[in-house]
This record gives C-alpha cells, sequence and structure tokens, in this order.
C-alpha cells in the first residue's frame, strides 16, 4: 500500500512571483507531479494559518507556502509576515504532534519555473515518505 | 501582604490620587472584582482566589479618571499587551503589583510570578509548567495522541476565549463558519483551539484563565507557554514586557528575516 500511496498537496502561491513561476513550470514544459492543487493568493502574507490546520485536518497531506524572495514582495513587506507566521506555525504543529515538515515554505520568483517544478517535486516525495496525514478527529481522508 | 495592599489603596484613594481602586473583593463568602471607590470598603479586599483584572479594566476604558488597580505579574503584562492593542492607557492607572508566593508559582507552573515593579510583596524564582517540560520530551506521536484526546473533550464553550484578558476582538475567528462549522462536537480538531493559540502567540502572559475556566480542563496554555518559548527563541520576543508592533506576527514591520530559516 505504502508506495501506492498518492498524496494531496495544497500549494499556495502568491500571485506576483510563485504563481508566474508556476506558470513559467507550465509553458516551458516542465514536470512535476500532479499531486498537487494550486491555490492563487494575492500575497503569502494573507495566508492565514487557520487554512494550513483546516488542509490538514481535512484531507491535505502537506501544504506548500510560495511566496515572493524576502525584499521582492509587491506589497514590500508582506513576506515578512508569511515568514515569521509560518515559522511559529511551524513550531506550533510540533508541538501539537503533527508532523511539521508537512508545511513548507519557499520563495519562487517569477523565472523560477525550474525552482517550482523542483519543490513540488521534492515535496510530493517527502510527503510520500511521511505517509498520509491523519486528519484529525472529523477529518475526511479522500 | 492584604493589609498591606489595602493601606496602599487607601492612601491612593484617600490622596484623591484616584476615584477608585480595581481589586477583588469578599463578600457572602464569594469573591469578584469590584471598584473600591471608599477608603472605609477596603476591608473587603482581598488577592486569593487568583483572578486576573485586566479584564474588567477594558470594560472600564474609556474613562476621565484616574483608577488603581492591583495586579500579578501576569496582570501586569496582560496590560502592557492590552496598551499595545490600545484597549487601556497605562498612564491612566496606578500599579498596585503584588507578587505571588511559591506555592501559587507551582500551581499556576509560572516561569515569571512577579510584576516588574514590585509594590508588595517578594520576589520568588519561577518555576517551569510539568506538562510542558513532560510534552517536549515526548515524541510526534505521543504529542499527538496526547493533544487528540484532550482536544476531543471540547464542549466548545468559548470558556476559554471569554476568560482570556487578551482575547478583546469584537468579531472573532472562532466563530467565523469558513473555519468553525456551527453545530458539531466536538469541534474540528484542531483548528478551534490552534485559532486562539495561534492568535495569542505573540500576546499571551500566561496567566492560565483558559484552563481556569474550561470545564473539561485543556491544558491549552501548556500549549502557548510552548509557543511563547519559541518566539523568545526565534524572534527574541517576549510578550507583555518588549515594546514594539502588535500584534507582532502579524504586523507587516520588516522583520530581519533570513530566508534560509525556513530550511
Amino acid at each position: 500500500m505504502a508506495d501506492q500511496f498518492e498524496p494531496k498537496i495544497l500549494a499556495f502561491c502568491c500571485n506576483w512571483c510563485s504563481y508566474a513561476g508556476a506558470d513559467l513550470a507550465g509553458v516551458s514544459r516542465m514536470q512535476y507531479p500532479p499531486n498537487v492543487r494550486v491555490v492563487r493568493v494575492m500575497c503569502s502574507g494573507r495566508i492565514r494559518p487557520e487554512a494550513v490546520f483546516k488542509a490538514l485536518s481535512n484531507g491535505i497531506d502537506g501544504v506548500l507556502v510560495l511566496g515572493c524572495h524576502i525584499g521582492d514582495c509587491h506589497y514590500l513587506t508582506g513576506n515578512h509576515r508569511t515568514a515569521k507566521r509560518m515559522l511559529v506555525l511551524e513550531k506550533l504543529l510540533d508541538h501539537l504532534g503533527v508532523d511539521p515538515r508537512r508545511l513548507k515554505v519557499d520563495w519562487i520568483s517569477a523565472s523560477e519555473g525550474e525552482k517550482f517544478s523542483r519543490t513540488i517535486t521534492t515535496f510530493t516525495e517527502q510527503i510520500k515518505k511521511l505517509g498520509p496525514a491523519n486528519g484529525g478527529a472529523h477529518g475526511r481522508r479522500g | 501582604m492584604e493589609e498591606e495592599v489595602r493601606r496602599i489603596a487607601s492612601d491612593i484613594l484617600r490622596g484623591g490620587k484616584v476615584a477608585g481602586v480595581l481589586g477583588l473583593r469578599r463578600e457572602h463568602g464569594q469573591v469578584g472584582p469590584h471598584l473600591f471607590t471608599k477608603a472605609d470598603e477596603l476591608g473587603s479586599l482581598v488577592l486569593s482566589p487568583k483572578h486576573s483584572l485586566a479584564k474588567t479594566v477594558v470594560m472600564l476604558t474609556p474613562r476621565k479618571k484616574r483608577l488603581g488597580i492591583v495586579v500579578r505579574g501576569c496582570d501586569e503584562r496582560a496590560l502592557i499587551e492590552l496598551s499595545k492593542l490600545n484597549q487601556v492607557t497605562l498612564n491612566d492607572l496606578e500599579i498596585i503589583g503584588i507578587t505571588c508566593s511559591r506555592e501559587q508559582a507551582e500551581e499556576c507552573g509560572c516561569a515569571v510570578p512577579y510584576p516588574s515593579r514590585i509594590t508588595v510583596g517578594e520576589k520568588v524564582e519561577g518555576v517551569e509548567d510539568p506538562l510542558k517540560v513532560k510534552l517536549l520530551a515526548m515524541t510526534l506521536d505521543e504529542r499527538n495522541g496526547f493533544w487528540r484526546e484532550q482536544l476531543a473533550k471540547c464542549q466548545k464553550c468559548y470558556g476559554c476565549r471569554n476568560a482570556c484578558p487578551i482575547c478583546v476582538c469584537r468579531t472573532c475567528e472562532m466563530e467565523q463558519m469558513m473555519w468553525v462549522p456551527k453545530g458539531a462536537l466536538p469541534p474540528e480538531m484542531p483548528t478551534f483551539h490552534l485559532i486562539k493559540v495561534f492568535h495569542l502567540a505573540d500576546k499571551c502572559t500566561g496567566c492560565g484563565e483558559c484552563v481556569a475556566a474550561c470545564p473539561v480542563d485543556i491544558p491549552l496554555k501548556t500549549l502557548q507557554l510552548m509557543l511563547l518559548d519559541d518566539m523568545a527563541a526565534l524572534f527574541d520576543y517576549d510578550a507583555g514586557i518588549d515594546e514594539g508592533p502588535s500584534p507582532f506576527l502579524t504586523s507587516l514591520e520588516e522583520c530581519p528575516i533570513k530566508e534560509a530559516q525556513h530550511d
């Protein structure tokens, strides 16, 4: 069973860098696993920690938060907020007994299509190794 | 200690320095918050059981006159956090800081059982929360099992939020249908609790009101204390002490962060 496990991965991509990076990966026909579902947000700083918990307790096995490189944020400091919040969120997941590796923050610019496909590939491999997230007391798996 | 607090309260009341002193009053065998406005009432002022008066003082804000308030270490930190959120004006308060005894510190698992400015009492050393130490020694799966069991008891009474001196938002994320569906018990684990825990990660003062209010004894404070340690380690930030933008984690202030920290 374990080798057949196909994780569900949610990737929040910011509109200005990471989503454009994903686009570039697409138009350049780069290969990456189909496990990822992309949600486009205007800025990685608007991704609430609630959204990450909610995903992890409703059948998502890993969450990627992708934003502009520090210093390149379209909104100047939006990704500083992401960086602060997600660091603490990783700690909180750890304290709660959820493997913090299920959450990954990375910075992908619009020209880094190759980095996008590489990030998705390595993250999917990692989540495959970790196995399914047990979707909370009321979590649904599917 | 009680006598000394009464004497100081009476001095500032009689001296006209303050219009009232907020403290705990024992009446008919019950103890509750009370605004003492006359010095001769002060005989019924008591210091225990422990109860945070920071939330009460928010209800009394804004006002024209200065108020005295009896605070412990955690209450003082709560007042500082509340002032960052513009809920109280510290300059309008005459703070009577009291220390906690060794027994009280142990009961709360409190690391800093004294205010920064002590009016009455002797400073005692803080203690580590025993549950925190126990949890940190566990494996990931054991911790997961522990919290799963604890959070499954939740009756979604919102007592932890209502009792928290820092929870002052008028619209609460814990009531948003988007995160917490109505009519489900226990509430979705762990979203429901983590909303509160995360929102308070940079503000919690470790007073333990959430645990005292919880009818099923979920040790939420321990989770909060673990995050406070992380905040200190990651950002060198101590809630209730440091100046700075608040909420620290959601502010858009630039922060000396290295990209590599996330690897």
